[in-house]
């Protein structure tokens, strides 16, 4: 508990190194949100424009717009955007439920999928399974996920029919932007399973397991596999937030709703109080998996103590 | 090599002669064309052509055709901020918008006529400083609150308390006043004549709320609700998802000019925004969507699938143009920007794949679409026409020396900046630029970016050529935002204080008359100055199920799906 408050002590810095630097960031890259916002009026004036400039603090030095921001996100105000006026908290607390379904269901996809080929290639070492195997993560790795997804609707969709190619609604819209988004992690997962696999399968224990007279399933999942997950659950701890990153990508190929496609409309009309709320969120999340991850250690492994 | 301009009008009717455009597609062009819906009128075609399909749905009633279903039709955005017309500033948004929301007048796209819609008639004061209008009577909104002058007031005045299009289309700052003579009797005064307005009001943007709606919905107006009396109630708006929209069963009041005026076939129709270009092109294919708004590089992804066929209606704006800094060397040197207008082959330019085959040879900053008759005749001698030879030549004149691959002067090379966006050149609609100019021993510095990269940019003049354009009816809006000096983006170095004068004495003007004989003048200095090249008159390229029938287009060349309908 001790360790869990402490960690959580020290992701506030991070979320004021995160803030600071996206603030930054967003203000230095060139765009201007209201230029964005009256192009196309013929007739809108340079009076008119700096008026709605000033009531947006946007004629503000940076140093008091950043001072100004931070003071309304500790009272847990994120701002409004200043496209749709809406607040910044209610269209992440809309935006969320969509990205959070289509990360799980790449995270099981990816689980499932990674261990299992992962076993497989361990256990076939060096035989043709192993190498298909590794061949398949390998293109996996190697593959962008945005390619991918139009790969996945090109095939499934226009050519076989089989799943719908704007996602969202019901299981039918998921499955190709869960295999778009997961297929890069589960490689990844199957890649470090074999590896640490093969690791610990020379391991005495295992060979005395096997001395025994188990049975081979029993030496793996029981023996081998469980000695093995340290750090394949480190890697599926850092693909979550891989996942979530990917999400930008994978919701705007397949028209989903979500925290990745709010971020990149945001991005792209410069609405600096979304695109930082939703960063700061998205960092959020990912602070907390990580925490999850390191306590999930100790109730894997009891070798491992925070308190000593 | 010299090519004689031919007008847009010619060259289409050659290409439907001959067989290359298509029966559908030459109709569809007239619906936004006058000169070719004339043309094609003319003895010998008329028999060919037929009444083109986009101006309105070949039935009188609706029962004549078939009922119900769901149409959905895809753009990249459709609400990008709000349906509330009073707070938008999104093109897409107010033709959302107006399958909700009727208008006061109706501009028909075949001839650009401005006709009564909910306004059965109207009077301008002869300094058309005050219109007076006679509204409609019996019209209810979906809520059952009465149209009358007391709603239309209403949503002028909630106009005026925003910055939005809606704000700039009721004249900005001057408009005086709107005031309830009777029921059906509103009285609208400016400071200043503003001759555009009737043709703003049949833009969605300025389409009539219900007035009850508008004040209990407050900051969700347009959000969770809104309110008109068109041919369709809204039903939900889900963000970067879809707009959904039910028909309205006791719709009367289509515009008479439209011919039809009844309830629409459709039982529902949904907007659904598909961000992807390419997916979008795939979506009507497989039939999830039917109708798909796609870009010419993905005009090959629909060709020949089955059951699909591509609509392009010219786009109401500008003219997409090369526009130069003529205030930044080399390009301040007007036979530089000469040179390069004669190093480009527009024609064979349109043949390419960021083109495909759309759009006709840009003339001048409006294209004929926009223009009274769709006449640009009278400009034609400002044109510079392709010729790679004289281009050359000149350069050679001006002391522009050839040194290798590339010229230069007193130590400068012929290399431009050119400032885009990534979709631009995704579009394959920059580096083919560079190709023709490197003809001529000129080379583009292509630095792309996002939308604000590309607008700041601009807007900094750190740039020596850029590909803009803009969307919209109103052509006086269009040449002011871009070459009136001082204006926020007109960023091009301009400062001619003859055509600053015509600019604003279209701007001014009381009639559109006026405003056209300030306009024409204005647009051959701006082509005398030869501040880019007026690169090519657009398509909005629509990927279109044949299922569709009725489809019609608005006079901004977007889709008005009202009398539309699916066949099984």
């Amino acid at each position: 508990m001790r360790y869990a408050l402490q960690r959580l002590a020290l992701a506030v810095p991070v979320m004021l190194g995160v803030s600071a630097l996206t603030f930054l960031m967003l203000h230095l890259v060139p765009g201007d949100p209201v230029a964005a916002m009256f192009i196309g009026h013929g007739g809108a004036s340079a009076e008119q424009m700096n008026e709605v400039r000033e009531r947006l603090g946007l004629n503000d030095p940076l140093p008091v717009q950043y001072v100004n921001y931070m003071k309304n996100v500790l009272q847990g105000d994120l701002g409004r955007s200043i496209r749709t006026n809406e607040p910044v908290s209610e269209m992440i607390l809309r935006n969320f439920p969509p990205t959070l379904q289509l990360t799980l269901a790449s995270m099981g996809l990816a689980i499932v999928l990674g261990v299992s080929f992962g076993i497989i290639a361990a256990v076939k070492r060096g035989r043709i399974v192993d190498n298909v195997v590794m061949l398949i993560a390998l293109a996996g790795v190697s593959m962008p996920s945005f390619w991918l997804g139009l790969l996945l609707i090109s095939i499934f969709a226009v050519w076989l029919n089989w799943f719908p190619i704007i996602g969202g609604g019901g299981w039918r819209g998921l499955v190709l932007p869960a295999v778009a988004l997961g297929f890069a992690a589960a490689a990844i997962i199957a890649r470090m399973v074999r590896s640490s696999l093969l690791e610990v399968l020379g391991e005495n224990y295992v060979v005395t397991a096997r001395a025994k007279g188990l049975a081979e399933q029993r030496v793996i999942m029981r023996h081998a596999l469980r000695n093995a997950a340290i750090p394949v659950i480190t890697i599926v701890g850092l693909q979550f937030g891989g996942l979530l990153a990917g999400a930008v990508i994978v919701e705007q190929v397949f028209s989903r709703q979500g925290i990745g496609r709010m971020l990149v409309s945001a991005l792209q009309s410069r609405d600096f109080p979304v695109a930082q709320g939703g960063v700061l969120f998205v960092a959020v999340v990912y602070v907390l998996v990580n925490l999850l991850v390191d306590l999930l250690y100790g109730a894997i492994d009891p070798r491992i103590s925070v308190e000593r | 090599m010299t090519h004689r301009p031919r007008k847009p009008v010619d060259v289409l009717l050659a290409g439907y002669r001959s067989g290359l455009i298509s029966r559908r597609r030459i109709m569809a062009l007239a619906a936004t064309m006058p000169a070719l819906a004339a043309a094609l009128a003319r003895p010998g075609l008329a028999g060919a052509a037929g009444a083109p399909h986009a101006l309105a749905p070949a039935f009188a009633r609706a029962q004549d055709v078939p009922q119900g279903g769901e149409m959905q039709a895809a753009n990249d955005v459709w609400v990008a901020d709000t349906l509330n017309q009073h707070r938008s500033n999104f093109t897409p948004s107010r033709m959302v918008a107006r399958h909700v929301l009727d208008c006061l007048t109706w501009v028909n796209p075949a001839d650009g006529s401005i006709n009564p819609w909910l306004a059965e008639s109207w009077e301008i004061s002869p300094d058309g400083l005050e219109y007076t209008f006679t509204l409609k009577e019996g019209v209810t909104f979906h809520d059952g609150t009465p149209f009358n002058a007391e709603a239309v007031k209403a949503n002028f005045d909630n106009t005026m308390e925003g910055d939005s299009f809606a704000y700039q289309a009721l004249g900005g700052t001057a408009f005086s006043a709107a005031e309830v003579v009777d029921d059906t009797t509103l009285t609208v005064t400016f400071n200043e004549p503003h001759a555009t307005f009737l043709l703003y009001l049949s833009d969605g943007g300025t389409g009539i709320d219900s007035p009850e709606a508008l004040a209990a919905g407050g900051d969700d107006y347009g959000v969770g609700s809104l309110v008109g009396s068109g041919p369709y109630k809204f039903v939900e708006w889900v963000k970067d998802s879809h707009v959904a929209l039910e028909k309205n069963p006791d719709y009367a009041s289509g515009p008479p000019a439209f011919g039809f005026s009844g309830p629409t076939p459709l039982d529902r129709l949904t907007f659904r925004e598909v961000p992807e270009n390419s997916v979008r092109a795939a979506a009507v294919v497989n039939g999830e969507v039917q109708m798909a708004r796609i870009i010419e590089p993905n005009v090959p992804d629909v060709q020949g699938a089955e059951g699909v066929e591509i609509i392009a209606t010219p786009k109401a704006g500008s003219s997409r143009m090369y526009l130069m800094n003529t205030a930044k060397a080399p390009t301040d040197d007007i036979n530089v920007r000469r040179a390069i207008n004669m190093a480009i082959d527009k024609e064979t330019m349109l043949q390419l794949p960021g083109w495909a085959g759309y759009g006709r040879p840009g003339l001048a900053p409006l294209p004929s679409n926009m223009v009274p008759n769709g006449d640009l005749s009278m400009l034609v001698e400002y044109d510079i026409p392709y010729d790679l030879e004289g281009a050359n030549a000149l350069l050679d004149e001006n002391g522009w020396i050839l040194n290798g691959d590339l010229r230069e002067k007193d130590g400068v090379q012929l290399v431009l900046d050119m400032v885009t966006t990534t979709n631009d050149v995704d579009a394959g609609q920059i580096e083919p630029i560079d190709g023709f100019l490197n003809e001529i021993g000129a080379r583009l510095n292509i630095r792309a970016g996002d939308f604000n990269f590309w607008i700041d940019t601009v807007q900094a003049t750190d740039f020596h050529m850029t590909l803009m354009s803009d969307s919209g009816y109103i052509g006086v809006g269009i040449i002011e935002e871009f070459f009136r000096e001082g204006e926020p983006f007109a960023n091009y170095g301009l400062a001619n204080p003859e055509l600053n004068e015509l600019i604003d004495a279209a701007v001014a003007a009381p009639t559109l008359e006026e405003q056209w004989e300030n306009l024409i003048p204005a647009m051959a200095i701006i082509m005398q100055e030869v501040v880019g090249v007026m690169g090519w008159e657009q398509d909005y390229l629509d990927a279109v199920s044949t299922r569709v029938g009725g489809l019609s287009y608005n006079e901004v060349g977007f889709p008005w799906l009202y009398g539309t309908y699916l066949s099984q």
